[in-house]
């Protein structure tokens, strides 16, 4: 509330502060280090990087996870959490609540990787039952081993444009049947081929959709609109702060992957949409920005398709090949980020490091956490909402 | 303190919606920030809610523990103030419905008048 930022070009970032240090008792801290908890480093080559480990580390310790066994993913696929024969005891509530509250801020900022396991998770809010609390841990175990992962903005060549990919999976909601639809949105161009590139990374959404879809393809249409509303909305972002700053953005459609070939028949014009009418209104709205230019949409693979990261839990191979896509990767502060292999190249290092041991664990480590928080809240709150 | 909790919407205050930016504002900040070469600095308002004055002015609040150079009367240190003196608001405090919100007013209306 009380924090700002102010991008600016040479000398004008003076005149502004005077400004409203005129008006304002004003705190000038410098260069942007430390915003609402996320950590901002400006790298070598005048691009930055994000991350939260401090704020997740704090987490950590708030739940005395310090020595817990580390986890390769958020969420294990073979955990189904609505099963509702099983006589588990129900959970700390206010426990529970207070460390989906915690996780899903590390979500929000800068990990897009628990965002779909917030979002399950946080389904259980009212009587969460112990293997909720054990697998709101497992996320917790990951961000420990994950903690230092970092979303690096770096200067792109050729004119910058926002790319998007669009995702869901199908009634995954056991209970409602109700499909989760995701999309990721960063900067980037399409290459030569006209391949979709991303790679600065900047807005993600994990979404359980209002209505039951009764095919994969309603599903992946549904999340096909949601994904318009959100690129319009950053496309006229980008464009009023580019324009402010005296910088032409290149129009056009935004290009947003699809994994699903009928979607996009669905989505283009003069299909007939004989068995479509019973769909929402609304969702046909896609299909009227589409005409306008505003969006395009474009077939990728499922493996090529970062989106599916917030729509599913995903087995450990598949997790990390699509978080390598999203651009969120482990960079050591020392190493300069200036090579876009970088990442990737530690990502490999970072998975060789892991011992495969490290993933057979589950019941055995549950005892270790059984243990109240409690210390260090205060520091934790001014940490998140200063 | 001041007791948000006992305002009433109507009397006490009205609006109390007051918008902040998203995260992926400041996503898209950084990465244009670095493909156009842009610095980004950092500022704090000091107590940014005691700024904005206030909407209305009928709020009113009890004699806080503590101020009883405000009063005459003596016996206010231990909160009681037996010669029923109260204070009126002239600005925003923390903890009020409103306070937020007129905040986002005062604030947004000087960036305008700056320029933006």
């Amino acid at each position: 509330m009380d924090d700002l930022l102010i991008a600016y070009n040479g000398e004008e970032g003076h005149r502004i502060k005077q400004l409203l240090q005129k008006k304002y008792k004003m705190c000038d801290l410098g260069a942007a280090k430390r915003f609402l908890g996320i950590e901002i480093e400006k790298t070598k080559d005048g691009g930055f990087s994000i991350c939260q480990r401090g704020y997740i580390n704090t987490i950590i310790q708030r739940f005395r996870l310090m020595d817990a066994k580390p986890a390769k993913s958020p969420l294990d696929p073979q955990t189904d959490l609505a099963n509702t024969n099983c006589e588990d005891k129900p959970a700390n509530r206010k426990e529970y609540l207070s460390m989906v509250g915690l996780l899903m801020y590390a979500a929000l900022g800068s990990r897009l990787d628990i965002a779909f396991s917030v979002t399950a998770l946080s389904r259980y809010n009212v009587q969460p039952l112990e293997m909720h609390a054990t697998a709101a841990k497992r996320v917790l175990r990951y961000l420990k081993t994950t903690a230092g992962f970092r979303i690096h903005y770096q200067r792109l060549p050729n004119h910058i444009t926002i790319v998007g990919y669009t995702d869901s999976d199908w009634a995954g909601n056991l209970t409602t049947r109700k499909c989760v639809g995701g999309c990721v949105f960063g900067l980037g161009n399409s290459d030569s081929n006209n391949e979709l590139v991303m790679s600065r990374l900047i807005h993600w959404q994990a979404k359980s959709q209002s209505v039951v879809a009764l095919s994969t393809l309603e599903a992946e249409y549904i999340a096909s609109s949601h994904a318009t509303r959100e690129s319009l909305w950053l496309k006229r972002m980008m464009k009023e702060a580019a324009s402010g700053m005296g910088v032409r953005i290149v129009d056009g459609p935004v290009p947003i992957g699809c994994d699903n070939q009928g979607a996009i028949k669905l989505i283009t014009p003069g299909v007939i949409r004989q068995k479509s009418k019973h769909i929402d209104v609304k969702y046909h709205y896609v299909h009227d920005e589409l005409m306008k230019g505003a969006v395009k949409f474009q077939y990728v693979t499922s493996e090529s398709n970062p989106a599916d990261l917030l729509t599913k839990p995903l087995a450990v191979p598949r997790h990390e090949r699509l978080l390598q896509l999203t651009g969120l990767t482990p960079v050591p502060d020392d190493e300069n980020p200036g090579n876009d292999e970088l990442p990737s190249a530690l990502m490999m290092r970072y998975l060789n490091t892991m011992n495969d041991s490290d993933l057979e664990e589950e019941k055995g480590g549950a005892v270790l956490w059984r243990r109240k928080g409690g210390v260090g809240d205060k520091e934790l709150e001014k940490d998140c909402f200063c | 303190m001041i007791k948000g909790y006992e305002q009433k919407e109507g009397i006490d205050y009205d609006e109390t919606y007051a918008p902040v930016s998203k995260m992926a504002t400041f996503q898209l900040i950084l990465a244009l920030a670095a493909q156009y070469g842009w610095d980004v600095d950092h500022m704090d308002v000091v107590t940014a809610f005691l700024n904005p004055k206030i909407d209305r002015d009928n709020i009113y609040m009890e004699m806080p523990l503590g101020i009883d150079w405000l009063t005459s009367n003596e016996n206010a240190s231990n909160g009681s103030t037996s010669d029923g003196s109260i204070l009126i608001l002239r600005k925003a405090l923390y903890g009020l419905k409103q306070a937020p919100r007129l905040w986002y007013e005062d604030i947004d209306g000087y960036l305008q008048s700056i320029g933006f």
